[in-house]
């Protein structure tokens, strides 16, 4: 009886068994220890045929991404930017000259302009990212953004009640257009010349971003924040994909927990400070006492709380064979953050374009996939073949809101 | 020129990418490479134009994709497609240092023009078109919050008040536009000794003030003054300006993170303590108009002007503040002078 391994897609744990007891393919298969599920691929049986005489055939173009053919060794692959603050300088000083003499109206350009940029110069283990967005359908995405806030602002002097329906009206579009503009995002993006691409799972955005968002004035906010949070990360991480091949989204609500866990100790530090100054010591010294906790919740809810989740998510994200990791350390970007504000401050926003490609270096080089092989056997979505109207009508929709 | 260059091919159905040589034949591009054999009219290959050092793409009308760092290569094809395009254009600007600068030049000069010609002009515009409802609703709000945060209830006895209002009254009166404005009095250990026009019509005067001044001559030129900020709907316009201000900085430096966008908009602060000269030297001119009609000494305003500026120099430390450094109090003297020499 010939063996077959059978390799975990999201943590290449791997484990042989015997041909015959291979399940028939698509069967979903649990991974004994990540626990992620996935199905078994059409060709995985022959294509396993690592415990086999006979040497495997080159698989890669033909096996899915998920499907694990002769397992080549491990290794890291990183995020390199090969841009630089002179370079973007000039840039963005024509971007911002003609944003100006064409009263706004060039902003898609520059803003396609400036993506391609910073795209094109982000290499992952040497091939750069592209961005393909048409300015046209970003132009007319604002036009609509506009048209909705002069309603809401002409609306709010006229009759308060009507503001308030042209609110609660965005409210409740609000996930569909999160799901919107992550479709044109990601839609545009290409690596490799290969789309990534958004799965739009309507019912599961509105219960993430609205009926949860719903509860939380109901229950005690912090309690359910993080597992909002969670589902909210997984219903983005989940529904991506590049090419054909999904991300998978490998962390539990346990783990959003856990980042929140300092505030458990901080809050009551916090109320405790403000109290004793206040009381015991009132007039200046309560000033400085409560300055103290104001200047960390600061710090917390703007550095810490956001770089935590940011590395939470890419970390527990895998795609295809590889795992990615995100390791930005709060030291470094508070550093980051504080000399930038300077910076651009004191040359009154001339060091803008500096202080942006020093930001996104530190965070792209804080990034790497590991896993086998690289991302050079990912399949080309078949949605894209499908005519273009739909896609036609995703971009006239698809306005970015820069979540 | 040369006729051919190395690319990295990726068919766009697979992310596998293939070394390939992609040669000009006449009017055709031929792709050809191991396992890969393609032919294409040129007028129909997307060429990337220039952008930063980056490698750019030949697109072709299958869908596939050969990348390339040939720029010269890249280039001669552009031309022959009949030339660069504006993102060709655009780039050049984007690489030149000298057009850099003279982009920097003239971005700045526009800024600078805009903000100081252009934000004054638009704001007065808006402010008198702002209808009346909203007006008073940001004059009773901001009457309101300087209430709660840094002024008590006046302790000027009645008739004295009635007295002052009297005064302000006479300044009102004969102008149907002014009927609803009105005089408050109010004590205030933080402000001290002032006088502030509110959008809508209220003028606040402390009772500091009212006692710094030695006659209701004095007095006279201070709410005159006021009333001239309130004409010329200052505070309001002073309200549009600066908002328009951080909103363009704002906007122009926006593509960055919040805390640096945020920073930016701070450089506005000097730009607004020239505005409110400006505004201070039209409300003077009125008080100086007011007077001269009235037949009161226009020394009387100038006196307590001198008085106003030594009492705010008594009661501080030692060190500047920060409105000094940015221009807004050193003009106080010469706010002085200008009012003796409109005798």
């Amino acid at each position: 009886m010939p063996r077959v391994t059978l390799v975990c897609p999201a943590c290449n744990f791997s484990k042989e068994m015997d041909a015959g007891a291979f399940p028939p393919p698509g069967t979903k298969v649990t991974c004994p220890v990540c626990k992620s599920v996935f199905p078994l691929q059409e060709e995985a049986p022959a294509g396993f045929g690592e415990g086999d005489s006979a040497p495997s055939p080159p698989q890669r173009e033909s096996a899915g991404p998920a499907g694990p053919a002769a397992r080549p060794a491990p290794r890291t692959l990183t995020f390199r930017f090969t841009g630089n603050a002179k370079e973007y300088f000039g840039i963005w000083i024509v971007n911002t000259l003609l944003r100006i003499v064409t009263l706004g109206l060039y902003s898609p350009w520059a803003k396609v302009r400036r993506r391609r940029y910073f795209y094109g110069n982000t290499l992952l283990d040497g091939a750069p990212f592209d961005y393909l967005a048409d300015p046209w359908a970003i132009l007319r995405g604002w036009l609509v953004a506009g048209l909705f806030f002069g309603l809401y602002s002409l609306t709010s002097r006229i009759n308060p009640l009507v503001a308030l329906g042209v609110m609660l009206f965005f409210f409740c579009v609000f996930p569909w257009v999160v799901v919107r503009s992550r479709l044109f995002n990601l839609r545009n993006s290409t690596h490799r010349n290969i789309r990534f691409g958004f799965n739009p799972d309507y019912s599961e955005a509105y219960r993430v971003f609205l009926w949860w968002q719903l509860l939380l004035p109901f229950t005690l906010g912090i309690i359910i924040v993080p597992y909002v949070l969670y589902r909210q990360r997984r219903f983005l991480v989940e529904s991506s994909r590049y090419g054909t091949t999904p991300f998978r989204f490998h962390a539990s609500a346990g783990d959003f927990y856990r980042i929140f866990l300092p505030l458990l100790v901080l809050v009551p530090l916090g109320i405790g400070a403000i109290v004793w100054g206040g009381f015991l010591h009132g007039g200046k010294a309560a000033l400085a006492a409560s300055g103290l906790p104001i200047a960390l919740a600061y710090l917390i809810t703007a550095v810490y709380i956001p770089t935590a989740l940011t590395n939470l998510t890419w970390s527990s994200t895998s795609l295809g064979g590889h795992r990615f990791s995100c390791t930005l350390r709060l030291r470094s970007l508070i550093w980051i953050y504080l000399s930038n504000a300077v910076a651009v401050l004191g040359t009154l926003g001339m060091l803008a374009p500096w202080a942006a490609v020093r930001l996104l270096r530190y965070r792209l080089e804080h990034i790497s996939a590991s896993g086998a092989g690289g991302f050079d056997a990912i399949l080309a979505s078949q949605d894209q073949q499908v005519g273009a109207a739909p896609e036609e009508l995703g971009d006239m929709l698809g306005f970015d809101l820069g979540l | 020129m040369t006729n051919s260059c190395t690319a990295i091919w990726y068919d766009g159905r697979t992310s596998r990418g293939a070394e390939v040589t992609v040669c000009l034949d006449g009017e055709f591009l031929a792709v050809c490479g191991s396992g890969v054999g393609q032919r294409y009219s040129l007028a129909e290959v997307r060429i990337d134009a220039r952008l930063g050092r980056m490698r750019r793409n030949l697109r072709f009308p299958d869908g596939a994709n050969a990348e390339t760092a040939d720029d010269p290569f890249l280039d001669g094809l552009l031309l022959r497609q009949g030339g660069e395009g504006i993102s060709g254009r655009v780039h050049r600007w984007e690489v030149s240092p000298g057009r850099i600068a003279a982009a920097l030049v003239a971005t700045l000069l526009i800024v600078f023009c805009f903000v100081r010609y252009g934000v004054p002009l638009l704001a007065e515009k808006a402010a008198f078109a702002l209808p009346a409802a909203s007006e008073e609703l940001i004059g009773r709000h901001t009457l309101q919050i300087l209430d709660r945060v840094s002024m008590q209830p006046s302790a000027l006895p009645e008739p004295r008040q009635r007295e002052l209002t009297r005064l302000f009254r006479s300044m009102t009166a004969g102008h149907p536009e002014r009927r609803a404005w009105r005089l408050e009095f109010r004590a205030s250990k933080a402000i001290g000794a002032n006088a502030f026009a509110l959008p809508s019509g209220i003028v606040v005067i402390t009772d500091a003030m009212v006692a710094l001044a030695q006659n209701d001559d004095e007095i006279a030129g201070v709410l005159a003054h006021e009333v001239g900020h309130l004409v010329r709907r200052h505070s309001l316009r002073h309200l549009l300006q600066n908002s328009i201000t951080v909103l363009l900085v704002a906007s122009l430096t926006g593509d960055i993170a919040s805390v640096s966008s945020l920073a930016a908009t701070m450089p506005t602060v000097l730009i607004d303590a020239k505005y409110s000269r400006d505004f201070e030297r039209e409300a003077d001119a009125a008080a100086v108009n007011y007077l001269k009609q009235k037949g009161i000494p226009v020394r009387r305003y100038a006196e307590i002007l001198a008085r106003l500026d030594a009492e705010h120099y008594k009661d501080r430390d030692a060190a500047p503040r920060l409105g000094e450094l940015l221009g807004n109090h050193p003009v106080m003297l010469e706010r002085v002078k200008t009012v003796l020499a409109g005798q």
